[in-house]
């Protein structure tokens, strides 16, 4: 983990309320899919806090980030542009863990879960994605996310604009059930999405890792304010997350 | 140049910058990105006698230049805190004061002095939580509780006891001397501020918890008063808590009357700023030819 200064070399809109910021990075860092940094927007203070976001990509001096537009901080992000400056604490977290070989791969993100998962599909170059979504225009980048070597992808939209018309769930439940046992699950994206996704592959007797989320105030482990709760006792989301084995996740209500 | 201080018998610093309870830690995260050898004292997060879950999340908001927290005291306890946290601690040779809360007398008694062994500098009983809704606040809302508190306290350590009291105005400085009476070798001042946040489109509370502490730049204008107002009335040395963020910040509260100061949510923002936090003290000493940092403690002008 280090702290370094970051110029933006792009911060564009893909999609509904949903933009692509391109971070100038020239620390040399390792890194894998499921981690995260912390932004600082401003050196003025307030927006006081950090905010959490996932890493698309890092690498050639770029540090990619998808992030769509939910509250104070990621509006004022969205206003910010080529040449300002923001302060990068991170790579942060736990990624999520390999896949066995040989192992089916089924990736199911939801709405702006989509970049853990995605970079770990690309990462990979294995498997089936299944993206959902309320409706077309709030997808990104589709023709990019089309093209990753190796992957097999599907849609659902709410709408039924693109792709199957209703959620995730009746697409991934084909495909747990037809795989069974001996395959890997990787998701990300709204709680109850994550409940249903992890209980589906749980009844299947598949490992299902899930990207969870939490409110954070530091993003290291020092504030103890992103608890999640499992068979093992409170963890925390920044630290010993943000990927957890679904089997152990106590969801609250 | 001296930065060094004596806050008591046991308690001297390098400089009057430590980390305030509960955004540290035990430590271990903050040691990856810096040499903690460089803090005037260490203060591991609140213990109390056994573990504690704390609250349920969401437990930590943020607030217009702070945040809430609702963390309700999660920690190890102080068994597990002396057996697997100290000894890491103690390697960086710097003073470290444990703070630790209970929720009757006897815990807070029990804690202390199992609190009182070699590598322990300080104590700091937190008696102002205001989170937890069995814990803190009733010891440190009421004159003759927190000075009974802290005479048995006192009788079962050989430690300096620090009071952290809670943010209350008017009172504080009641409290303050009630402190001080029943035998405290110094005082923090002050803890978070009661505070609450509300989402207007579930029109539910944003904390688990309902209601929390703010913390934070936006609590330092209040706190800055809180030392003054104190400084003016007692005796012994008092650590500032409370939205300090700069080395701007801790001149004020020397200014104000405080011997030392501790950063909290700042370093959860910028886990580097202690560093220039001190680093700027430096400077400012410098340009300024003050020789001793002592020379700049209360001497507010009028
Ligand atoms: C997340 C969080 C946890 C805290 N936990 C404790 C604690 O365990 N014990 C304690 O005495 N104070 C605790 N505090 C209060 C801080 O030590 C400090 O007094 C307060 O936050 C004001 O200082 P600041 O504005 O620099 O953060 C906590 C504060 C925060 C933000
Ligand atoms: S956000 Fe502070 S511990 Fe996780």
């Amino acid at each position: 983990m280090i702290d370094t200064n970051c110029h933006i070399l792009e911060n564009r809109p893909v999609a509904v309320n949903t933009f692509m910021l391109v971070l100038e990075y020239k620390k040399k860092i390792d890194w894998w899919p499921g981690q995260f940094v912390m932004l600082r927007l401003t050196e003025a203070l307030d927006p006081f806090l950090r905010r959490p976001f996932s890493i698309l990509d890092l690498g050639d001096n770029r540090l990619e980030i998808l992030y769509r537009i939910r509250g104070r901080a990621t509006n004022m992000l969205s206003r910010m542009g080529k040449g300002e400056n923001l302060k990068v604490l991170g790579p942060l977290g736990k990624g999520f863990s390999m896949p066995r070989d040989n192992e089916e791969i089924i990736y199911v993100a939801g709405g702006i879960g989509l970049p853990p998962v995605l970079a770990l599909a690309r990462v990979l170059k294995r498997g089936h994605l299944i993206l959902g979504a309320k409706t077309f225009r709030e997808i990104p980048m589709l023709d990019r996310i089309k093209d990753i070597d190796g992957i097999e992808i599907a849609l659902a939209t709410e709408d039924g604009s693109i792709g199957e018309k209703g959620t995730v769930i009746p697409r991934f439940e084909k495909l747990v059930e037809g795989f069974g046992p001996g395959c890997m699950v990787y998701a990300c994206g709204p709680t109850p999405m994550l409940k249903r996704v992890s209980k589906v592959s749980i009844e299947n007797g598949v490992m299902c890792e899930v990207s969870m989320e939490e409110r954070m105030g530091c993003g290291f482990g020092v504030c103890h304010g992103c608890t999640v709760n499992t068979l093992d006792g409170n963890r925390l989301v920044c630290k010993d997350g943000p990927c957890f084995d679904a089997s152990k996740i106590i969801w609250r209500t | 140049m001296d930065l060094s201080l004596n806050i008591a018998d046991g308690l001297m610093l390098n400089n009057p910058v430590m980390n305030a309870s509960g955004t540290f830690a035990y430590g271990r995260e903050f040691s990856e990105i810096f040499d903690l050898s460089i803090m005037g004292a260490l203060i591991p997060k609140a213990l109390s006698l056994g573990p504690r879950q704390g609250n349920p999340a969401p437990r930590i908001v943020e607030a217009p230049c702070g945040l809430i927290n609702s963390i309700g005291l999660e920690n190890i306890g102080v068994d597990a805190f002396l057996k697997r946290e100290l000894p890491f601690l103690k390697g960086f040779k710097v003073p470290i004061i444990a703070n630790f809360f209970g929720e009757s007398f006897e815990e807070y008694i029990e804690c202390a002095s199992r609190l009182t062994v070699d590598g322990i500098n300080a104590l700091e009983m937190n008696v102002s939580c205001p989170n937890v809704k069995s814990g803190g606040l009733e010891f440190g809302r009421d004159k003759k509780v927190l000075s009974d508190l802290v005479r048995m306290v006192k009788d079962k350590t050989t430690k300096p006891i620090i009071v952290k009291l809670p943010p209350i105005g008017g009172d504080i400085v009641e409290l303050a001397l009630a402190a001080q009476k029943a035998g405290a070798d110094a005082l923090t001042c002050a803890n978070t501020f009661p505070a609450m946040a509300i989402d207007e489109e579930t029109w539910k509370p944003t904390l688990a918890n309902y209601v929390g502490g703010l913390s934070g730049p936006a609590i330092k204008p209040i706190a800055l008063r809180f030392v003054w107002d104190i400084h003016t009335k007692v005796d012994i040395p008092i650590i500032a808590s409370g939205g300090i963020s700069s080395y701007r910040d801790v001149i004020q509260f020397l200014l104000a009357g405080a011997s030392a100061v501790q950063v909290g949510s700042m370093s959860l923002r910028d886990p580097l700023c202690f560093k220039e936090i001190i680093e700027g003290l430096r400077a400012y000493m410098a340009l300024h030819h003050i020789e001793s940092i002592n020379d700049i403690v209360g001497k507010l002008r009028s």
